[in-house]
């Protein structure tokens, strides 16, 4: 089920919150229960087939840490460990069955020329996210930071619908205390009010901004593979609409995510912090999909060894685990280069400010100028990233790079000679080349990658705004922001007026692109 | 209890959840009411069937509703129109502004196009006018649409049934019913909020504001009322009301819902509708100009077999803005498919020697850019320009008034 469908939003959602609060005054474990219940149909609606996927992940996941648990208590290091292994390995062996079985005999029978096959896997969804979260969980309570968890807090925990399909990831430590909490089976006005507030605006972002500019991103990715050559202006035209897509597709998301879970008077953890703003790539990577960047360094990174062995084992650990992370997007080696690019902007970002520390820069106190300049730059190189990831393959992507090189022509579109008047008739004049962009289509898009780059590096986000109500856990201090919502008439005049745009709009209802992942 | 919050203007957060989902529901049940309201008004009653009989009637101007889909309602109207006319006018909407007054009176036509109808689907209905109406139709005017791609596409004409009972069936057919959550979505929807924005205008903008509402929702049609010409005129539809929009008695469209091109702003369109992104540059580009030989035979087919009976058949290609047939074909993005597509299409009629009127440059003709709604719909003015040079039931290829 969508968040941003009919029936999520006439009938789930309001069935949904309205049996939480009811069943909370009998009681607090049948209202948990009644939410994970709410869950897994909430899954599955996709695919019910998958519901047993999932549920049988939940108790595997939950009788093996609690063996570890238990054999920890009992002082059994030896077989904790044998009971770690063996969990972990299941649970990426059925990760790796479903998500990357037929990437790797695809690889294997182009090396080989062979042709096995394994047929058509339907990739269930959000598995990725709910086998990162038990993978967590087992890792804490081999290292004993995980406790004995009631089965209903644990199963509500991995299917909780805000997160279960696209994130956050989400860590036990932050949400099985909450679960105990008596406080949230109390109907709290304050949470509802924020969390709805916050909720429409992320559909608002999803179904208004990144579905209105995402119509613009396939004519242009799918060009190269059509014959057609990608000039200057249509090449940047996709990418920007590709990456503001994403932005808004995502942020809308884990809004919604945040929103919904706080109508619960649950908390989730910020995944998205305006990341677009990040000065550099470290920066960038602590503002998007925080939650799996925290993963991939607590669970990956550190084990690895961190920073603790060296400048080159440390770059050699930042390209293992970006690589990795970019394999967890998707089976396909554009995912897989594309992380591996972040890694080497990463491996360059931690040596130039190696090398600005050692010329004595103070790295602590950026001028606003230095900052505006490592914005920029920080934006380009993610654009140059969202290029490879969207691309069906690297050699379209790398048609397209090539083109936002210029290497194609720097051609305007015919369309705007009439529209620029005497200016056009000058430039045509001056040799710029007004003729055929048939990729763009409609040139509207132009309008639409202004607005939302001042959007972008501009406006505060939700979080921001609504910082009053501390809607997510794990906000990074800043300076306030002028812009503190309140729930005014003027504010509810607003917020009804998005939401009825939103509905008319549902028609055209279309999935989160992190559904794939 | 709000601990929180301060500011005077604040209202408890208990107040702002319910102002929020209270006005929402209130706005979206008054849309839902509404439009379900309408919704059923329309399946109630036979529109096409009250708009035909009415305009048999009084020879006035109406359309049954939605206005984009004619066919039911083009139908009624030709088999009832069919025992006084001698010419019938085929096409889509680029040929609906074609009048029967643009003929010289032995013509007596009807004008059958209808919106979205290929040359495909064109050729399977002349062929069941020829072998239904024997002798009783003499004249067969067909566009050769190249603009919209017409000429282009592929495709076998079906066998087609134009009697009303035939028409009604497959209409509804099409017509399914909805199921409920459907039409819930469908009432929703955003075109269906703006008409209804638009009928709750009229109906404010209305003298008896409480008769407009009724005959918006529960009636099947606006009262009588007279276009600028004295032509009587009624409204089927809850859109375009009192405008004089639809077909005249001949089956030709007022299209009184459109604007004529504004001279300011012919250039831009005509630039537009020339570069190289353009919907005429596109479909030349996508078939590089080449007409589908198959439908050019079956029709070359139909005009031997209605010349061998008396009959004619008249083709044009249909006139564009003026000079956009020129900056096409100057063009590096689409002349040379277009110079292809109107050589194959002259060689091909005058081996069939069928006669061919290439309005294509419009300004030969002396049309003017205000004679046109759009970079390719006519208006009477310059289609009656067109057929003013039209020979009777001649075979030599009509070429444009300065060739």
């Amino acid at each position: 089920m969508l968040f941003n469908s009919y029936a999520f939003i006439f009938l789930f959602l309001p069935v949904t919150l309205a049996g939480f609060f009811l069943l909370a005054r009998a009681g607090p474990r049948l209202a948990a229960g009644w939410v994970t219940a709410a869950s897994l149909f909430f899954y599955g609606w996709w695919n019910p087939l998958y519901v047993a996927l999932l549920a049988g992940s939940i108790l595997f996941n939950y009788a093996l840490g609690l063996a570890i648990v238990r054999s920890e208590a009992a002082g059994r290091a030896a077989h904790r460990k044998r009971l770690l292994v063996f969990a972990v390995a299941a649970n990426l062996g059925v990760l790796a069955y479903y998500k990357y079985a037929n990437f790797f005999l695809d690889n294997v029978n182009a090396a080989l020329g062979t042709a096995a096959n394994l047929g058509e896997i339907i990739l269930p969804l959000g598995i990725s996210f709910f086998t990162f979260t038990q993978i967590a969980f087992l890792a804490d309570a081999y290292q004993g930071k995980a406790r004995e968890y009631s089965l209903v807090h644990y199963g509500l925990f991995v299917t909780y619908f805000p997160h279960l399909i696209a994130g956050p990831v989400l860590h036990h430590g932050e949400m099985m205390p909450q679960f105990g909490q008596p406080a949230i089976y109390r109907l709290n006005y304050d949470d509802i009010a924020a969390g709805l507030t916050i909720f429409v605006i992320g559909l608002f972002k999803k179904v208004i901004i990144a579905d209105g500019v995402g119509g613009y991103v396939a004519p242009v990715f799918d060009a190269p593979q059509s014959g057609l050559t990608l000039t200057f202006l249509e090449a940047w035209c996709g990418a920007l609409a590709y990456t503001f897509q994403l932005y808004f597709d995502f942020s809308g998301y884990s809004d919604m995510a945040v929103g919904l879970s706080l109508l619960f008077g649950v908390r989730l953890p910020i995944n998205f912090h305006s990341p677009y703003k990040a000065a550099n790539i470290i920066e960038f990577w602590r503002r998007w999909h925080m939650t799996l960047s925290r993963f991939l360094r607590d669970y990956l990174y550190f084990p690895l060894g961190g920073n603790r062995r060296g400048r080159a084992r440390r770059y050699l650990n930042l390209m293992i685990t970006m690589l990795l992370g970019g394999l967890w997007h998707g089976a396909g080696w554009t995912f897989v280069i594309w992380g591996g690019l972040h890694g080497v902007y990463l491996v360059v970002n931690h040596a130039w400010r190696a090398l600005r520390r050692r010329l004595g820069h103070d790295l602590d106190r950026p001028t606003a100028r230095g900052r505006a300049l490592g914005c920029a730059v920080t934006f380009l190189a993610v654009v140059v990233g969202w290029v490879i990831f969207r691309a069906s393959s690297m050699d379209a992507a790398l048609a397209l790079l090539k083109a936002m090189a210029g290497m194609n022509g720097l051609v305007v579109p015919d369309a705007w000679l009439p529209k620029w008047g005497v200016l056009g008739e000058w430039l045509a004049r001056h040799g710029v080349v007004f003729g055929a962009t048939p990729a763009l289509g409609r040139t509207g898009v132009v309008h639409w990658i202004w607005i939302l780059l001042f959007v972008v590096w501009c406006a505060p986000n939700t979080q921001q705004v609504m910082a009053r109500f501390r809607p997510a856990l794990g906000v990074p201090p800043e300076p306030a922001t002028r812009w503190h919502w309140r729930p005014t008439a003027l504010g509810a005049g607003a917020i009804s007026a998005m939401a009825l745009a939103v509905v008319l709009n549902l028609n055209r209802h279309s999935e989160f692109l992190y559904f794939q992942f | 209890m709000n601990s929180i919050l301060h500011p005077a203007d604040t209202m408890t957060s208990r107040a702002y959840v319910a102002l929020v989902l209270g006005s929402c529901a209130a706005i979206l049940a008054a849309v839902l009411t509404l439009n379900l309201m309408l919704a059923y008004n329309n399946f109630r009653h036979d529109k096409n069937a009250l708009a035909s009989a009415w305009q048999q009637r009084t020879r006035g101007v109406t359309y049954a509703p939605p206005i984009n889909d004619n066919r039911l309602f083009k139908t009624l109207r030709l088999n009832e129109r069919v025992g006084e006319i001698n010419a019938i006018m085929f096409g889509s909407s680029t040929t609906m502004g074609i009048r029967e007054a643009a003929f010289a009176p032995p013509l007596r036509a009807y004008n059958f196009a209808q919106s979205g109808n290929s040359l495909v689907a064109v050729v399977g209905e002349a062929e069941y006018v020829v072998a239904r109406w024997p002798g009783r139709i003499r004249y067969l005017v067909i566009p050769l649409d190249w603009a919209l791609g017409f000429t282009f596409d592929p495709g076998t004409p079906a066998a087609t049934d134009l009697s009303p009972e035939a028409v009604r069936a497959a209409a509804k057919a099409g017509r399914r019913r909805d199921e409920w959550l459907a039409q819930v979505r469908d009432a929703l929807s955003l075109p269906r909020v703006k008409d209804l924005m638009g009928i709750a205008r009229d109906v404010l903008r209305a003298e008896r504001k409480a008769t407009a509402f009724r005959q918006f929702f529960f009636e099947p049609a606006g009262e009588e009322y007279r276009c600028a010409d004295g032509t009587p005129a009624r409204d089927y539809d809850t859109l375009y009301r009192g405008l004089c929009n639809g077909f005249r008695f001949d089956g030709s469209a007022t299209f009184a819902d459109q604007r004529r091109i504004d001279a300011r702003n012919a250039g831009a369109l005509l630039a537009a509708a020339a570069a190289s992104g353009s919907q005429y540059a596109m479909a030349l580009r996508r078939t590089r100009g080449e007409p589908y030989a198959p439908t050019l035979e079956r029709l070359a087919a139909l005009a031997r077999r209605f010349a061998r009976a008396g009959g004619a058949v008249v083709l044009f290609l249909p006139p564009l803005m003026p000079g956009l047939e020129q900056a096409l074909l100057a063009s590096a993005h689409s002349g040379a498919a277009l110079k292809r597509t109107k050589e194959a299409l002259a060689a091909w009629a005058a081996r069939e020697r069928l006669t061919l009127i290439d309005a294509g440059a419009s300004e030969k003709f002396g049309c003017a850019a205000d004679e046109f709604i759009d970079p390719h719909h006519a208006l009477p003015a310059c289609y009656a320009r067109v057929f003013a040079r039209l020979p009777g039931a001649g075979t030599k290829s009509v070429r444009a008034a300065s060739d």
